[in-house]
């Protein structure tokens, strides 16, 4: 689905992170993977943002590491700090979805 | 001593200056779309540095190394990095940990503000 970008944002650092969480990866390979879940706005320059945003924050383990078509690739893991703030997102997740989803029966239950 | 800060600081300046030049011929080895989209970003990162900007030098390094992934998988430069270059660089600027005018502002503007307020 297209036009989800500007939504996704708040949510896509967590996303990130699990994604992450799953293996050792990299930006090219993460950017496929939100693809593959249907959101075809994200470019790789968008992660790359928020690779570089999760590294500030030193939630990731970064590797650099020459990559299979020569220039050096940098791979993320995830730290201590970054599981804990997985977790968070999840519970927040939970709380913003479940609120959401609560104004739209709201809404129904008018109609 | 204090000379030694001197020269100190010019070894850097040099130091910084050998850096730059090294990204420079890097840059040129790449396609000229992302030279062209690599200056500009450059250029707008540029106008927001605190300070001297040097510490700008290892997130635009950062950035090449980006490129030269990107390039070496023969990805068209705005496929890379989307076609609104302007939002890439803002979110860069925003992202990567340098100095920058717009945070200096906003840190001075809070300390302002609570120091007025306690004022009161």
């Amino acid at each position: 689905m297209n036009g989800t970008t500007e939504m996704l944002k708040g949510v896509l650092e967590g996303v990130i992170l699990e994604i992450i969480k799953r293996h050792e990866t990299y930006g090219y390979e993460i950017t496929n993977n939100l693809q593959e879940y249907g959101f075809e706005d994200i470019v790789e320059g968008t992660v790359y943002t928020i690779l570089l945003r999760l590294e500030k924050k030193s939630l990731v383990t970064v590797t650099k590491k020459k990559s299979t078509v020569g220039p050096m690739r940098k791979f993320y893991s995830l730290n201590e700090a970054g599981e804990k703030e997985l977790d968070l997102f999840w519970q927040r997740w939970t709380f913003i979805s479940g609120q959401i989803e609560r104004l739209k029966e709201e809404k129904k239950n008018e109609k | 001593m204090k000379n030694k800060n001197v020269i100190d600081y010019f070894k850097q300046v040099h130091a910084d200056k050998v850096e730059y030049n090294k990204q420079m011929a890097r840059l040129k080895e790449l396609p000229s779309d992302y030279q062209i989209v690599y200056k500009e970003v450059q250029k707008f990162l540029w106008e927001f540095t605190a300070g001297d900007g040097m510490d700008m030098l290892p997130p635009m390094l950062e950035l090449l190394d980006f490129f030269e992934d990107g390039a070496a998988n023969n990805i068209p430069v705005l496929q890379l990095v989307g076609e609104d270059v302007g939002s890439f660089a803002e979110n860069t600027l925003h992202e990567m940990q340098a100095k920058t005018r717009i945070n200096e502002l906003k840190r001075k503007m809070n300390e302002r503000i609570a120091k007025k307020i306690s004022e009161e």
